[in-house]
């Protein structure tokens, strides 16, 4: 009862302030009158731009110091997804944010960057950027960025992976160009050293040719780089142990082949969350899919987990009923059809990615939107919905369609950042 | 016929809404199974334009809610469509000036509505500059310019 009367005094003495101030006698205090529980905590907790908490920081001492207090509420960072989607030569750059609304690329963005841009790959909130087949690293929170040296040799639509340290700013990007039976080979840049190289990485054999990721996006965790390789193991590659890799073997009911009939069609993501490594696996067969979580949960004997124990299955989803799963035919072509007799629309979901601290939160691609699957609860969420001409991009096959960034309070940096981009003024708002 | 419930604003002003739409925020709705709201509510500390706009988003809020529900049964993915028109109404919704936005705030943490103070809480600091937010709150520096060179500097990216 204490605490409500102080509250009802405090709104009281804040009206009547207000009021002075209408007259312009005094221009008071508004927010400071306020008990600090009461309402700063909360807003402050509200902020998942770091531009804006970094705002408020320089307010005064007293906001400083409630933010520093208060932060806990800030070290996960929010998840975002971004979609190389549009129907021009390149894709273009459109966030779609779980908490972190009203963030978009292109608010940002230096003339030299304007649309079309296509982002290859990421790592924490730093963004591996293709333009006119040039190279870029990007910081959409920061707005920093550098443009790296021309990779003499290498062609583009090759599977590519970010890596860095992002407090003291240093970067490798690498470029997987070949690969035969037990040998890749690999164009590896160096942000200390400002320059492109070739490597070639020696492997035991698994297979009777080279391999093929699963997505071209390489994976940055634990320091290394990772591609799965498809119905192979999880190639791990760190920069600096130049010239080797960590091969990450899949227990034997993973495998397609032994677990699956044989006309199933799999496809797969390499996905982190809460610290481990999950591969979701999607299996269709004639009349069903099935959805498995994977988790890695002993990186260096390579033992994986099932996360849940049953399959989940999509098919009976309720959401999903006016969809036909049948023709496994028209699902190669990855996009979206009619089925020409049933004239149902063919469902071809692709696993993106785990929520990076709920691993049943799992995020998928569908033909004409961007869903978010409750495993726990079976609740599928809409994120975004694709427009039917954005399913042409150039990109659709050569890169990954979606890629995911994770932002945190403190951004990352980025080396030698010449440049910085220039927020656009769409919209001021004044008071 | 539901039932209808009195609210009484500051200025004294009267305000006849449902009570489903009452029910929205958590301090009425224990009053209402207290059964302490005949002869109207009484907001002291909730003038008639912040009055005004707090039961707009009860309304809409309601309806989305009862819309929601009576589609559940043929519901496909882009049934949500829905959820993002709501969002989109909130957004605009609190397209209001600095003080009517704190108003707001303060209502709906004193009614407990919790989708409405989150939604002003988020939009309260949004997008503004350290300046901005000095001059909107009337808060004096109380860094000195030694002090603040220094907090300037760790966050240096945030104000090239």
């Amino acid at each position: 009862m204490g605490s409500l009367r102080k509250r009802k005094r405090s709104n009281l003495y804040w009206i009547e302030r207000r009021r002075t101030r209408k007259r312009k006698v005094e221009k008071p205090n508004l927010i400071d009158d306020l008990p600090e529980s009461l309402v700063l905590h909360e807003i402050f907790s509200k902020l998942r731009n770091p531009r804006d908490l970094v705002s408020c920081k320089n307010v005064s001492k007293r906001w400083n110091s409630l933010i520093s207090s208060s932060s806990s509420s800030h070290n996960n960072p929010s998840l975002a997804l971004i979609l190389n989607t549009q129907p021009h030569q390149y894709a273009t750059n459109d966030i779609c944010l779980e908490v972190w609304k009203g963030f978009d690329l292109s608010n940002y963005v230096d003339p030299e960057f304007d649309p079309p841009m296509c982002v290859l790959a990421s790592c924490k909130d730093v963004l591996l950027c293709m333009k006119s087949e040039e190279l870029y690293i990007v910081n959409p929170v920061t707005m920093q960025w550098t443009r790296l040296p021309d990779p003499c040799g290498a062609t583009w639509g090759l599977p590519i992976g970010l890596i860095g340290n992002g407090t003291k700013g240093l970067y490798h990007v690498v470029m997987l160009e070949m690969s035969t039976q037990s040998c890749f080979r690999l164009f590896s840049f160096d942000s200390m050293l400002g320059t492109w190289k070739g490597v070639g990485v020696q492997h035991p054999p698994w297979s009777q040719s080279g391999w093929c990721p699963t997505q071209y996006q390489a994976l940055p965790f634990n320091g290394a780089l990772h591609w799965l390789a498809e119905d192979g193991p999880v190639v791990a590659y760190n920069p600096n142990h130049q010239n080797t890799c960590l091969l990450i073997h899949r227990s034997h009911d993973m495998s397609h082949a032994s677990s699956y009939c044989a006309d199933a069609i799999v496809s797969e993501t390499l996905t982190v969350s809460t610290g481990h490594l999950r591969i979701l696996q999607l299996v269709a067969s004639v009349d069903r899919q099935h959805l498995y979580i994977w988790t890695l949960a002993d990186y260096k004997r390579s033992i994986w987990r099932r996360e849940h124990d049953e399959p989940i299955s999509f098919t009976d989803l309720p959401w999903l009923q006016d969809w036909t799963f049948s023709d496994l035919n028209y699902m190669f072509m990855s996009r979206f059809v009619t089925h020409p007799e049933t004239r149902k629309r063919i469902l071809y979901p692709k696993p993106l990615c785990c929520h990076p601290y709920n691993p049943l939160l799992v995020y998928f691609c569908l033909p004409e939107s961007i869903v978010s699957l409750d495993v726990a609860t079976r609740q599928m969420k809409l994120i975004t919905t694709l427009s039917k001409s954005s399913t042409q991009g150039v990109h659709w096959n050569e890169y990954d369609k979606v890629i995911p960034m994770t932002m945190q309070l403190d951004p990352s940096l980025i080396p030698d950042h010449g440049h910085v981009l220039q927020r656009r003024r769409k919209h001021r708002r004044f008071f | 016929m539901s039932k209808k419930i009195i609210f009484e604003s500051s200025e004294g002003e009267s305000f006849e809404v449902d009570e489903a739409v009452a029910l929205e925020c958590q301090t009425i709705k224990n009053m209402i199974e207290d059964d302490c709201t005949d002869g109207g509510i009484p907001l002291a500390n909730v003038n008639s334009a912040t009055l005004t706009k707090v039961i707009d988003y009860c309304k809409k809020h309601v309806e989305a809610a009862a819309a929601a529900e009576a589609n559940a049964g043929d519901k496909d993915i882009y049934g949500a469509n829905k959820d993002i028109e709501l969002k989109t109404w909130d957004e605009e919704f609190v397209k209001v000036d600095q003080p009517l936005l704190f108003d707001l705030m303060l209502a709906a943490n004193f009614l407990i509505i919790p989708g409405l103070l989150d939604l002003t809480c988020k939009t309260m600091m949004r997008g503004k500059t350290v300046l901005q937010i000095r001059e909107i709150f009337h808060i004096k520096k109380d860094y000195t310019d030694a002090e603040e060179a220094e907090v300037r500097k760790e966050n240096a990216w945030a104000f090239e």
